[in-house]
């Protein structure tokens, strides 16, 4: 494999795991900003106010952790992959 | 080898249209990231760089001229949008480079760049480009040409000025420009999507600022489109903003389509080729510090033509031959 050939499929392969980085923390926020919409309401309704905001954060931090885990797998398949192929090309 | 060069020399795999479409699309990320995927400014044959040496200039042009002509591709493509068949023979490719070289003795380079930068940038990039090109060339130069289709044109303005103001060897051998439907006024899409992502984040819903967040990821290069060439000092506009001075020591050509046949038609007047409008030129040659200082035989409308058909078109590349063996014919 030629050094530039190389150099491009590693690149698309960060590429596209910075992709996956940036769409899924945009998708994260906008998630989080729409539960805080729907939770807002009860804010507003006394005893309820406590243990929606408990549910509420419950639900953030599964949220959160699923976003990261998605994030961290892609980063993992990407150095993974990156690594194969300087493997492959030293092989070569 | 051949003597004469081929259409070939400019012909590209759809890998490297890929590569060029991410580079228009995202390019200034990816060069913030030394990303692989970048595109470094280089005149480029067959789909590889061509480096600046007598040598590797001798042997992509085993017959050099004194006469250059250099190709500037638009907003996320790269060499191969010059190519096209030859319509007297339709089994062979053809460029306006190669037959700039079969017709008045030009030797054509072809120069691919990461369109996602500033248009700056660009300037800098092709103006020092220029410079060791000159320095390099096995020939004398005496004559520069320069052809740009759309953003590249804009890049031709940038580094003329560049070079004219660091006094670079190149600029006085440039006699002619040609701008190829590039948006000198501003590209009407750039400046939609500009205001389409100021509305999406201005509305305060998470869906249409996520769109908004999504949108704006689009490189300086097309962000860059949405206004006339401003002079850039240290990566920011001047200030009050000016305008890049078109060099007044060249002819410039402009060379603008329109999708319908008729030019007057509300379609063209809207839409012009599909992405730049058709400009207004004014009836008197006007001073250099004019938007547009060309008299209007320098200008030439093609309809129904789009945006993209102005590289390959043989009308268009008479046209173009026609205005260099005028200004031959002219000194």
């Amino acid at each position: 494999m030629e050094a530039d050939t190389l150099r491009q499929l590693c690149g698309g392969v960060e590429l596209a795991a910075d992709a996956v980085d940036a769409a899924t923390g945009a998708i994260a926020r906008a998630h989080q900003a729409i539960a805080r919409q729907v939770y807002a309401p009860f804010g507003y309704l006394g005893p309820l106010a406590a243990p929606a905001r408990i549910i509420e954060q419950i639900q953030m931090t599964i949220t959160i952790q699923v976003y990261r885990s998605i994030q961290l797998t892609s980063r993992l398949v990407a150095r993974g992959a990156v690594t194969l192929l300087q493997c492959k090309a030293k092989g070569d | 080898m051949s003597d004469q060069p081929a259409a070939s020399d400019c012909a590209t795999p759809w890998t490297t249209w890929a590569r060029s479409i991410v580079n228009g699309a995202v390019g200034d990320y990816l060069q913030a990231r030394q990303n692989g995927l970048e595109i470094d400014m280089a005149l480029y044959v067959r789909n590889r760089p061509l480096p600046l040496t007598s040598a590797a200039l001798l042997e992509a042009h085993p017959r050099p001229t004194p006469r250059l002509c250099v190709f500037l591709h638009g907003l996320g493509c790269n060499e191969g949008s010059w190519a096209y068949r030859d319509p007297s023979n339709p089994g062979r490719w053809t460029s306006y480079g190669a037959e700039l070289a079969a017709d008045l003795g030009f030797t054509p380079l072809f120069a691919r760049y990461n369109t996602g930068l500033a248009l700056a940038r660009n300037g800098q990039s092709l103006a020092d480009l220029l410079n060791a090109l000159l320095a390099a060339y096995p020939l004398p130069v005496s004559d520069l040409v320069l052809i740009g289709h759309s953003m590249g044109g804009l890049v031709i303005r940038h580094a003329c000025y560049i070079g004219a103001q660091r006094h670079d060897p190149w600029v006085p051998l440039v006699r002619q420009a040609f701008y190829l439907g590039s948006p000198h006024d501003g590209a009407p899409l750039a400046l939609l999507s500009d205001i389409a992502t100021r509305v999406l984040h201005a509305v305060p819903n998470p869906i249409t600022r996520l769109i908004g967040d999504i949108f704006d990821l689009r490189s300086q290069g097309i962000k860059d489109l949405r206004s006339p060439p401003f002079i850039e000092k240290d990566g920011h506009h001047a200030a009050p903003r000016q305008t890049v001075p078109w060099l007044t020591s060249a002819q410039h050509y402009l060379v603008v389509a329109t999708l319908t046949e008729d030019p007057k038609h509300l379609v063209a007047i809207l839409l012009g080729d599909g992405l730049v409008l058709v400009p207004s030129i004014p009836e008197t040659p006007p001073d250099g510090t004019a938007l547009y200082p060309m008299p209007r035989e320098h200008v030439a409308c093609f309809s129904p033509m789009d945006h993209l058909q102005l590289t390959r078109d043989p009308a268009v590349y008479a046209r173009i031959r026609a205005w260099c063996a005028g200004y031959e014919r002219s000194v």
